[in-house]
């Protein structure tokens, strides 16, 4: 089957005094319905790859490689067919919805907007969906939140809003970016549940970005992990949280609470100067020789792929 | 409900500090009112211009006569011109009209022509075309209005013969209103454009960096549609501010202007009464304007309030 969403040597760099690769050849793909996590730690290249999908990426960056969604590549599209797909077939929701509501509209009329710019003109009122969406999102009361305005509400309420907002014409690719960030543990929860009743559901792909595995393991069924810039490995989700492979991924997973809390040593390195050779071999317990000068490739190891020499 | 009574009691307290200047300021001034009103040359005894002061309450003590002005402000009695001879109330009535159209009008279209233009400069700055625009606004921003106004006497009037040099004196229909308001709308029009517009293209910079602006381009919102749709309604809150401090300062500059194009408003009113020192009308027009000014600032507060739900709470 052809994948919904495939992603090929994907190369991000800002330009600047100094240019900075942020992604360096990412390669994945994402099938129709299917739910990938891409995990990390903060300043790995995980939002990027996010905003290089939704071509939101801004005028500094230069953006090489290939992204097909349906077998369109996104990155030749002109502006006015891409917007014809944001917020469409392809919609996104942000970190921090507080800041990503305006200030000075209403929650009814944001809500009501990807309806009024793609559908065409004569279409029975949007209010209907919009109270229907924002039942799904766990409001009892929506007809009273449609006047609400962001300033008015909590994070989680904006949370479910932007949620709402995202996924009320059913999009066929949904990002999210960190919707788990700076909630406790009942209001992930909420989220979880959220980004599986959404309407159209069942066919939207997800492509879940997060640093809380937890969260992740509960929602994804593909996981890639991402370590300065570049996917380490990239495996079924079973299969990860059953037997990681790679250094970083075992170093992730004991971090975990219920794995003891150990962290791994050191931190992740600037993008603006990765070392040679592995680029994880200064934070790695297994180093050798070779992983300080050569740099490793992502190797087909069984069915799911490595960047690490000392994997079979 | 607690920043309301705030607001409130801070307009009060503006309002009596106006009315109290007003009253105390004329009265700090050099020189002798009576004998100002009798006029230099002229010689009269000792005890005329006693008889003079005391028909004037100016004898009194100054407790008194504030108590006796403040008794005069509750029955719009605004004190006698002697020069016009009629009341201040009476004289600025039949002036103020013409002003505050004048004002008005440009008010509202450099409001409109500032925010439009500055919505687009801002939004794509580096274009040549907004690049252009952006330096004569400033060029216009950095010019006196009074200059302005003898600059466009003399092309469109003196020049090109399009328009009239003086203002309107017959009975006024809506044409010849309009013929001879033209120029001196434009100028004003024209600033008051010219600070909305630096105000409003900074903003537009500003805001179309935040992330509801890129959240709208996510949800499919094309180019300007962005600028309209969200961007404009949070990059004008800071006009709405701008335009009540700018009414006063309009207000003077509509002062010059009227004295350049001969209208017949109160810029020529208060010119007169500065040349021939009728400080009564002086005082009532400045007690006008303060006023204006002070009610501008209320309405600013209220739109400010509509606009923005950030300074409401939810019904």
């Amino acid at each position: 089957m052809k994948p919904l969403l495939e992603i090929e040597k994907l190369r991000v760099s800002f330009e600047g005094e100094r240019p900075v690769n942020v992604l360096s050849g990412v390669s994945f793909s994402i099938q129709k319905g299917e739910t990938l996590a891409l995990v990390g730690e903060s300043g790995c290249g995980k939002s990027v790859i996010a905003h290089a999908v939704m071509r939101l990426l801004p005028s500094e960056a230069r953006v090489k490689g290939s992204v097909r969604f349906k077998g369109t590549e996104l990155l030749e599209l002109d502006e006015k067919r891409m917007s014809a797909l944001r917020g469409n077939e392809l919609a996104i929701i942000f970190q921090n919805p507080s800041h990503a509501l305006n200030p000075v509209y209403s929650i009814g009329r944001q809500l009501a907007e990807p309806l009024r710019v793609h559908q065409k003109q004569g279409k029975p009122d949007p209010s209907q969906k919009v109270l229907k969406a924002l039942k799904q999102v766990g409001f009892s009361r929506p007809e009273h939140y449609m006047k609400y305005y962001p300033s008015w509400c909590s994070g989680g309420m904006n949370q479910r809003f932007l949620i709402a907002t995202s996924t009320i014409l059913g999009p066929e690719l949904l990002i999210a970016d960190e919707p788990s960030k700076g909630l406790d543990p009942d209001r992930i929860k909420e989220v979880e549940r959220e980004l599986r009743a959404h309407p159209g559901a069942g066919k939207t792909a997800l492509l879940l970005i997060s640093h809380d595995l937890g969260f992740v393991r509960r929602l994804a069924d593909k996981i890639a992990v991402m370590y300065s810039g570049e996917i380490v490995e990239l495996a079924e989700a079973a299969d990860f949280f059953e037997q990681p492979l790679h250094p970083y991924s075992l170093g992730l997973l004991g971090s975990l609470p219920e794995n003891g809390f150990v962290p791994i040593p050191g931190s992740a390195p600037a993008l603006s100067d990765p070392p040679s050779g592995c680029r994880f071999h200064p934070r790695c317990p297994y180093g050798e020789k070779r992983c300080l000068q050569e740099h490793p490739r992502l190797k087909d190891t069984k069915g799911r792929f490595v960047r690490c020499f000392l994997c079979p | 409900m607690h920043s309301a009574v705030k607001k409130t009691l801070r307009y009060l307290s503006s309002f009596a500090l106006i009315v109290t200047l007003n009253f105390a300021l004329p009265r700090f001034m050099p020189g002798d009112p009576v004998k100002n009103l009798i006029g230099e040359d002229v010689y009269v005894s000792e005890a005329v211009m006693e008889e003079i002061r005391t028909e004037l309450g100016l004898n009194r003590p100054l407790i008194e006569q504030f108590s006796a002005y403040l008794q005069g402000l509750l029955r719009f009695d605004l004190g006698y011109s002697y020069h016009l001879h009629s009341p201040v109330s009476e004289v600025l009535q039949a002036r103020i009209g013409w002003t505050l159209l004048l004002v008005g009008v440009s008010v509202v279209l450099g409001a409109i022509l500032g925010i439009l233009l500055g919505a687009y400069a801002g939004w794509k700055p580096e274009t040549k075309l907004n690049r252009g625009i952006y330096c004569g606004f400033i060029a216009i921003s950095c010019t006196p209005p009074y200059f302005l106004a003898l600059l466009f006497l003399g092309i469109f009037a003196f020049k090109l013969g399009l328009f009239p040099f003086k203002g309107f004196y017959d009975t006024p229909t809506i044409g010849s209103v309009a013929y001879h308001l033209f120029l001196p709308v434009s100028v004003l029009a024209l600033f008051s454009a010219s600070r909305n517009f630096l105000v409003m293209r900074g903003s537009v910079i500003q805001e179309k960096e935040q992330l509801y602006a890129l959240y709208a381009r996510a949800k499919g919102l094309y180019d300007t549609s962005i600028l309209f749709r969200h961007v404009v309604k949070n990059a004008s809150l800071p006009i709405i501010t701008l335009l009540a401090l700018d009414f006063g300062f309009l207000f003077s500059g509509a002062l010059f202007i009227e004295i350049v194009f001969s209208l017949n408003g109160m810029g020529t009113l208060i010119y007169d009464a500065i040349i021939g020192k009728d400080y009564p009308l002086l005082q009532g027009a400045f007690l006008v304007i303060a006023l204006s000014v002070l009610l501008a600032n209320i309405f600013a507060d209220l739109l400010y309030a509509a606009v923005d739900p950030r300074v409401r709470r939810p019904a």
